[in-house]
């Protein structure tokens, strides 16, 4: 009798390893979800940053030509020649300005997609392991209940 | 125109705010390891539990196989001790036994270890138990082949001695149950050697002694023809010799002793015949061709001469044949007289001769019936308690009374009145195939010795007899005269005893 109850408290105890195991590998993806879920957050926040700060850095640009223009009107030069081409150069140069300010807004949501994707994965994987880990529990325990029903003699 | 410095915003648009550092402990990681180092304790204990239940169970187990094993092997000794030489089945039983009690110790084995112990242990206590089983069995088997020579060799040994001819009959047999022995692998081939050289011998003094019984002479010829000198050796020889010369006079000691053997049972017959005469005579019925006709001597005591003689004289008137008590007393008292003393009687068939001389016939049976009765152990117990009651009845009777010195002049009557009555109670008690010695002892209510108070008469009595009624003694003056009867003169040239005993005989 008390073989067998020392073979059942063993079991009892490789179902709560196995239990363990398994809920750990649930809790690791929920954790996982929640840090995708951010990184997705995250990542639209970045596109808009940098789209406000396209947006921005063009008013700027456009101030600051347009101040140009008005200079050299001030000046009586004409609008011909090397100061157009300035302007031209100016303008050609802010809008590379502008879309680099784009990519990079786009570069850094991506990279917090990307950061979402693997915690998404590894929260996946995470549950499997959990099951994984679970079942190695159960049959690791399985073979220690059987020893400890062995060695008591709750077998035979 | 003043410059109007126009507004450009310092402040960037929020960027990514999220941290990103959800972790499994926020949704019961922690708890799910706890959980799962808990149930890792929990085997772990319950391990210990059953190393603790093994260890125990293991323990147990040692103890009672090696208790088991120590009783089966002191049980195997006794066997081997006891069984009987070739008995199988008491061997077939033991290891059944030993399966039983194993398999028992068995069972309690329930761990791990323990049955692991039980089962390497339990095969090596088996097989040194068959091992010393098989050992034993070889030993007996050994030991019963030898019995079996030996009782071979006691056969042809009594064949050899009970026909001495038939020795080279008896020599081949030994030889061929020596070579059966052999050859069953019983028997090594050396000892088998050293078992014939002894066995030969055996079967030779056999034949000698058997001739040496049946004709001394002969055996002493063949022992010295030198026909057996090679099997019986110098000592042998010698020993044989002595046993020849042994026999020799043990035949003539058997001779004397069948003689006295012979003589022994002729006497007894001859008892037997008297006694059976004396009966017959008591009843009238023995006649003188009887006497003639039987196994007795043709003289001396207790022959025929003598019973023709008391066939005689019972013919004599019947006062003649009546018993006079002095006789019986003094005869029974001779009876009784201790070992050696001259006058014991010894011989029963003296008594014949006082028949018709003081003795009746039933008392002369009486007495011839004590001094026959005192040739057992039980008849010597009987006898001495007779003797005894016999004392007292003669004290209280026939002797001087210690006060009055008077002695009773009819005592010695009294007292064979007194052992008339005893001879009859006794005889009676003997019909009825009862113990007498109940009425000699005097704590039994049946002791006859109180019937000797009736046969003690009172001073009275013993004074009246003692003073003769009608006395013809001459009287003077009331006194009496004493004539006292003149003795027959001597004659001329008589010796001294020829007159003593003519004037006793009344001439």
């Amino acid at each position: 009798m008390a073989a067998m109850t020392t073979a059942i408290i063993a079991g009892a105890g490789v179902a709560m390893q196995a239990y363990s195991s398994v809920q750990a590998g649930k809790a690791a993806k929920k954790a996982a979800k929640l840090n995708a879920q951010d990184a997705m957050i995250n990542a639209e926040q970045a596109q808009q940053q940098a789209l406000e700060d396209e947006r921005q850095f063009r008013l700027s640009f456009k101030r600051d030509q347009a101040r140009n223009v008005t200079s050299i009107a001030a000046s009586g030069i004409k609008m011909e020649g090397s100061p157009l081409e300035v302007l031209q150069d100016n303008a050609a140069m802010a809008e590379g300005d502008a879309l680099r300010i784009r990519q990079g807004g786009q570069m850094a949501a991506d990279a917090y997609r990307r950061q979402a994707k693997i915690f998404k994965a590894g929260g996946q994987a995470s549950e499997r392991a959990g099951y994984i880990s679970g079942a190695s529990d159960l049959l690791k325990g399985g073979v220690d209940v059987y020893n400890v029903g062995q060695k008591s003699g709750a077998w035979s | 125109m003043p410059e109007i410095k126009q507004y450009t915003t310092q402040v960037r648009a929020p960027g990514p705010t999220r941290q990103m550092g959800h972790s499994a402990a926020e949704h019961g990681g922690l708890e799910a390891q706890a959980v799962g180092q808990f149930g890792g304790a929990v085997v772990k204990a319950a391990d210990a539990v059953a190393t603790r239940l093994d260890q125990e169970n293991t323990s147990d187990v040692t103890a009672k196989l090696t208790k088991t094993n120590a009783d089966l092997a002191i049980e195997l000794q006794e066997l081997i001790r006891t069984a009987e030489p070739g008995d199988k089945k008491a061997f077939e039983d033991y290891n059944k036994r030993v399966e039983d009690s194993l398999s028992k110790v068995g069972e309690d084995a329930t761990t791990g270890s323990a049955r692991q112990f039980y089962t390497e242990a339990s095969a090596k206590i088996k097989a040194q138990l068959y091992k010393t089983s098989m050992d034993g069995q070889s030993e007996l088997a050994g030991v019963k082949a030898v019995n079996d020579y030996t009782s071979t060799l006691n056969s042809l040994s009594s064949v050899a001695y009970a026909d001495p001819s038939s020795v080279q009959l008896q020599r081949e047999l030994h030889k061929a149950s020596i070579e059966n022995l052999v050859k069953t692998g019983q028997l090594p081939r050396e000892k088998a050697l050293e078992l014939e050289k002894h066995g030969e011998s055996a079967i030779v003094k056999s034949t000698l002694r058997g001739w040496a019984g049946l004709n001394p002479g002969y055996a002493k010829a063949k022992l010295k023809s030198g026909e057996f000198d090679s099997v019986l050796g110098a000592e042998g020889k010698i020993q044989i010799e002595s046993e020849i010369d042994q026999a020799e006079r043990a035949k003539e000691i058997e001779l004397e002793r069948r003689e006295r053997d012979n003589e022994r049972i002729r006497k007894e017959q001859t008892k037997v015949t008297q006694n059976k005469f004396l009966v017959a005579m008591q009843e009238n019925t023995l006649t003188e061709k009887d006497v003639l006709n039987s196994d007795l001597d043709a003289f001396g005591s207790g022959s025929k001469e003598q019973f023709l003689q008391m066939l005689k004289t019972k013919n004599s008137p019947a006062e003649k044949l009546k018993t006079d008590s002095g006789t019986m007393i003094s005869l029974y008292n001779r009876i009784h007289l201790p070992e050696g003393d001259p006058q014991k009687l010894v011989d029963e068939n003296e008594l014949n001769t006082y028949f018709g001389r003081g003795l009746s016939l039933t008392d002369l049976n009486h007495l011839r019936d004590e001094m026959q009765g005192k040739n057992t152990a039980a008849g010597q117990v009987e006898s001495d308690m007779k003797r005894q009651l016999m004392e007292v009845a003669r004290g209280r009777l026939s002797k001087s009374n210690p006060l009055t010195g008077f002695k009773d002049p009819i005592g010695d009557e009294q007292m064979l009145k007194f052992m008339s009555y005893f001879y009859n109670e006794t005889q009676k008690r003997k019909a009825k195939g009862q113990d007498i010695t109940e009425l000699l002892t005097p704590d039994n209510p049946e002791y006859i010795g109180k019937m000797i108070d009736q046969y003690v008469r009172t001073p009275q009595e013993i004074m009246r007899s003692m003073v003769p009624k009608k006395s013809k003694i001459p009287m003077e003056n009331g006194i009496p005269v004493y004539n006292a009867p003149k003795p027959a003169p001597r004659k001329e040239g008589e010796s001294a005893a020829d007159y003593l005993k003519r004037i006793k005989g009344g001439g």
